[in-house]
């Protein structure tokens, strides 16, 4: 039995040497790419194949209940009269889609409206006292008007609910899963929903102009938040929407427009 | 912008974290077990249970060593995505490399006037296994017998 003293000579040393870690993390990451934004897309598409086939009727068959548990005094606020008389007035242009708007008002400072499946509407206190005109008001109804129309609360829904089953299959419940996957979906979702944004703004603009004969004053929401706004420009890279003054300026152009074509 | 930081920017710094400091420690560790591999080459180690039939044992101990290393949160994310794809999970195969390698060498360091360790067995288990969001440890465990010959010369 002769014995050779020697050292072992393959290792599998993955920091050192020529960072062979790196080119595996970055390998694994542009396939994961890869396989995200195939996901995402047939999420998407799927999902407008599903929306394409809910009827309005349907919607309010389906989301009609919907509701949420509020007080009474809420429900029967003067403020939301207001509201009221402009959705009823909005609500009767054949453009808009036949469902049965209910309102709601949320307590925020912030002003915000949002549009829930089967024809919600919900304004936040902060946005009625920020709008006393009313064809300000009558615009940010409108975009929401405009997400109805185009179904992009219900495109939002399964959008939400497919990515986020498809990336938890994907990535599991592993530890950092989770939150890659939120990231993946996040990134993924931002430049939608801020092109979703502007065809809602524009269907709003259009939608005013058709029951008031005039814009002027549609932007007057995009004007104060615009001054209040202290987020510097690429944050907006992050963000659902596009930024106020973005929108002020798409507005002006699309009222213009409007304006031309009479 | 702070929900954003918090949600997506702290996982990703303590993964970037874990990437520089796992990477400067695995590097060290790499080189130091190198370094007394070299040290200690004198010292042959088999699996076998005989040793050489024509020496005569002067003095036979048993020697182990053990080493718990920690995976880090760069280390994790790595196989996690070769779980998505699958293939060899290259960033624990360093680990556990490095846990051998450590271990021998403390078995060894036990008895460095040994010339030759006999019957290796090496045993390796996971800490925290089976446990959800808990940052992993392996353990390796090496022992042998070493030996000590009567009658050859000494260097």
């Amino acid at each position: 039995m002769r014995i050779v003293h020697r050292c072992p000579d393959k290792t599998a040393d993955i920091s050192s040497a020529r960072g062979t870690a790196f080119r595996e993390l970055r390998r694994l990451l542009l396939w994961l790419l890869v396989v995200a934004v195939i996901v995402y897309f047939s999420v998407g598409l799927g999902t407008d194949f599903v929306v394409s086939r809910i009827s309005f009727a349907a919607e309010a068959k389906l989301f009609g209940t919907l509701s949420f548990a509020q007080s009474p005094d809420a429900q029967k606020a003067p403020c939301l009269g207001r509201v009221r008389r402009v959705l009823s007035v909005l609500s009767s242009d054949p453009a808009v889609p036949p469902l049965p708007y209910r309102l709601v008002l949320i307590e925020e400072r912030r002003p915000n409206a949002f549009a829930f499946p089967g024809g919600m509407i919900g304004v936040s206190s902060g946005l009625l006292e920020a709008l006393p005109e009313e064809i300000g008001l009558a615009f940010v109804l409108g975009h929401e008007l405009g997400h109805f129309q185009y179904r992009d609360h219900l495109r939002g829904l399964g959008r939400a609910v497919g990515a986020g089953l498809g990336f938890s299959l994907l990535l599991g419940g592993r530890m950092g899963g989770d939150s890659v996957a939120k990231m993946l979906h996040f990134v993924l979702q931002r430049g939608y929903s801020r092109h979703r944004e502007e065809a809602a703004d524009r269907f709003g603009v259009a939608l005013v102009y058709r029951v008031y004969g005039k814009t002027e004053g549609v932007d007057r929401l995009f004007t104060l938040l615009s001054g209040r706004d202290k987020a510097p420009a690429w944050a907006y890279m992050f963000a659902t929407h596009p930024s106020p003054s973005r929108r002020i300026e798409k507005l002006k152009a699309y009222a213009a427009e409007l304006a031309g074509r009479r | 912008m702070i929900g954003f930081l918090t949600t997506f920017g702290l996982p990703l710094g303590f993964i970037v974290l874990a990437m520089i400091t796992g990477t400067i420690l695995e590097r060290r560790h790499f080189r130091d077990i190198e370094r007394r591999e070299k040290a200690l080459r004198h010292v042959p180690v088999l699996t076998t249970r005989q040793y050489p039939d024509a020496v005569r044992v002067l003095e036979a101990r048993m020697v182990s060593g053990a080493v718990v290393v920690s995976i880090d949160h760069f280390k994790r994310f790595l196989a996690m995505l070769r779980n998505v794809f699958g293939g060899e999970v290259r960033s624990y195969c360093s680990l556990l490399d490095r846990g051998r390698r450590e271990a021998i060498l403390r078995m060894k360091e036990q008895w460095p006037q040994a010339e030759l360790i006999v019957n290796l067995r090496i045993e390796t288990s996971s800490i925290s296994q089976g446990r959800r969001k808990t940052i992993g440890s392996t353990e390796v465990l090496a022992y042998g017998t070493a030996i000590r010959y009567a009658d050859i010369p000494r260097e």
